[in-house]
């Protein structure tokens, strides 16, 4: 005879009934387990996604171009820069919006002039700024450079034929060539020779101006429809007296990846909610109609209902807690040994798989108390008075 | 301790509505055993489940250890029957996945039971059923799955006792050690309503009560 100083708790009554009933237990755990894993392996494999997407767009460059109000685009396009300028001080102000749906901001004086019996557009820059302030690794389209020395186009190192150490001379100043940049393809960015901002303004004579934004969108919605008005009035309301021109491919592609992703992982999230759902409907209920005499006898012994509530809310709380744990494990698991996300992609913060833990278990109570309130709201009278199975 | 006023139960089966009870009024006083007898279907088991409080009476009034049962919340009656009243099935009900020796101190879960284990294997020892307390009710005889549910019943010594032919399904044998422990019970104290089919030679009841469709034909004292 078992002869504990405690032989029987409620703990002890709940685990043994889960062993009593194991495979109805097992299929609860495995449906809890499965739909876990599948969201965190989509979860991961969306954040991957959108990382990849995000390395391949910044391959691309920028996406949005910024000009003071008065500038004729068509002249823009035709490499002439001598319109009119704008503030330097745009670049923080863009910087510092709090409605602005992008992120970096490049400030450029552009001019284009000749070296060498060569075309070559001067653009002077200082590098990034985002929210997060200035930024250490600009894109390809934008450089940081020290004062006093160039970067070269791969056009312009071509038609010169000048290799990194030597100089060159530009609006009368002599620039030592500290880098040459890989061939982009296109024009304007093959024939650009990039300076510092404060060298360009000082050759220029426009100290304080610039003549163009570069920025790269977008932070919209997954569901926004017409991004590019967004993200034009969201520059706009910060900077009233400026163009802004989205190039549209780039921003389509990039928001479309992202909306892309998020619906299939809303769609991937409700499935599993709603398999979820009906499978832990159904095992529950084959659960409380297998005990209905048990919980009779529980109410005739003098169990409170919310007693016997609270031991049948047990059974999920245990599975589900196990249950989301065991799919956590699975699901990243999954992604990261199947080859599928690259090593050095980002996975799902582990913050929120930790928060799948309240969530899946909150769901899975919701899930079994229908069943659970059914089976306690019956007649014990008339269930005990049922023959036993 | 159990008394029964112009108590009424029908319910709707179907289009048909069953008069389970019609106007019965009984009384048991403090420590007797009354023996409710009567066919199948005169409505002992809805009496036997009204004085538990585990349904409510359509009319009428039922008192059990000073408790206005009919009047009572669910909450409340819960709680009278872990303190007060026991009630012992025809058909054990006991646990599957407990062993008998659990299933016998289920009740301490709802109840604190001073010396519970004790008491338990106390039980168990005089209902001749020791030797199944590792056993599952699967595993025990009919006799000894009924003898393990009285056991259960004792646990918390009720002041109330409410059995529902506890021997219907029972060998002599079995039936004997059963009845016995009622009556020693009895002699300790404790109301005992006991329910048959027919009258019972092992226990000399001290009140019998018939019914019949439903109403109460005799009262014998």
């Amino acid at each position: 005879m078992t002869s504990s100083s405690n032989p029987l708790t409620m703990h002890r009554l709940l685990l043994r009934e889960m062993w009593h009933s194991r495979w109805n237990t097992l299929a609860c755990l495995l449906v809890v387990a499965a739909s876990v894993a599948l969201y965190v392996a989509m979860a991961d494999l969306g954040a991957a996604s959108v990382d990849a997407t995000r390395a391949l767009m910044k391959e691309m460059g920028f996406n949005v171009l910024i000009l003071p109000a008065a500038a004729d685009r068509a002249r823009y396009q035709a490499l002439d820069y001598e319109g009119p300028d704008m503030p330097e001080e745009y670049v923080t102000r863009l910087a510092e919006g709090r409605l602005i749906l992008a992120q970096h901001f490049v400030g450029k004086l552009q001019h284009t002039t000749r070296v060498e019996e060569y075309t070559v557009v001067l653009t002077g820059v200082l590098g990034q700024s985002t929210r997060a302030g200035t930024v250490k690794d600009p894109m390809p389209t934008s450089y940081v450079v020290p004062r006093g020395q160039a970067f070269m186009g791969a056009a312009v190192a071509r038609g010169l034929n000048k290799s990194v150490g030597e100089r060159m001379r530009i609006l009368g100043r002599d620039f030592e060539i500290a880098r040459v940049l890989p061939e982009y393809g296109a024009v304007p960015e093959d024939i650009r020779v990039f300076i510092h901002l404060r060298d360009a303004q000082e050759l220029l004579d426009r100290p304080g101006r610039i003549n163009a934004i570069d920025a790269l969108a977008c932070q919209c919605p997954a569901d926004a429809r017409d991004i590019v008005a967004m993200v034009r009035d969201s520059i706009e309301a910060t900077l009233p007296d400026v163009q802004v021109e989205p190039y549209y491919s780039l921003l389509l592609a990039r928001h479309h990846q992202r909306a892309l992703v998020a619906r299939i992982q809303l769609a991937v999230l409700v499935g599993a909610l709603v398999v979820a759902a009906a499978a832990l409907w159904g095992l529950t209920y084959q659960n409380v109609s297998a005990r209905r005499h048990e919980i009779g006898v529980l109410c005739a012994l003098g169990f409170s209902d919310a007693r016997i509530l609270g031991l049948l809310l047990g059974k999920p709380l245990l599975y589900a807690l196990v249950g989301a744990a065991a799919g956590c494990l699975t699901g990243r698991a999954v992604t990261t040994w199947s080859g599928v996300v690259a090593e050095t992609a980002p996975l799902t913060p582990v913050t929120t798989l930790a928060l799948l833990l309240p969530i899946t278990t909150l769901a899975a109570m919701l899930f079994a108390l229908p069943p659970i309130m059914s089976a306690l709201l019956r007649d014990p009278a008339e269930v005990l008075g049922e023959t036993q199975p | 301790m159990i008394r029964l006023e112009n108590v009424s139960k029908r319910y709707k089966r179907g289009n048909e509505t069953v008069h389970a009870l019609d106007t019965v009024s009984l009384d048991v006083a403090e420590g007797r055993l009354a023996l409710l007898c009567g066919p199948s279907g005169s409505g002992k088991t809805t009496l036997i489940n009204l004085c538990a409080g585990l349904a409510a009476p359509t009319s009428g009034a039922v008192y059990v250890a000073d408790n206005p049962v009919h009047t009572m919340r669910q909450a409340e009656r819960a709680a009278m029957r872990a303190r007060q009243v026991a009630v012992v099935f025809q058909l054990f009900h006991l646990t599957p996945y407990l062993s008998a020796y659990e299933n016998v101190l289920l009740p301490m879960l709802t109840q604190q039971v001073s010396g519970a284990p004790q008491r338990a294997r106390a039980l168990m020892d005089e209902l001749r059923i020791t030797h199944r307390a590792r056993h599952r009710p699967g595993e025990m005889s009919t006799g000894e799955r009924q003898r393990c549910a009285l056991a259960r019943a004792l646990l918390t010594n009720p002041a109330v006792i409410l059995a529902d032919e506890p021997t219907g399904n029972l060998d002599v044998e079995s039936a004997t050690v059963v009845l016995a422990a009622l009556d020693a019970r009895r002699r300790a104290g404790a109301t005992i309503l006991l329910v048959s089919h027919q009258p019972m030679d092992s226990v000399k009841p001290d009140v019998m009560f018939r019914l019949e469709a439903g109403k109460l034909v005799d009262a014998i004292a």
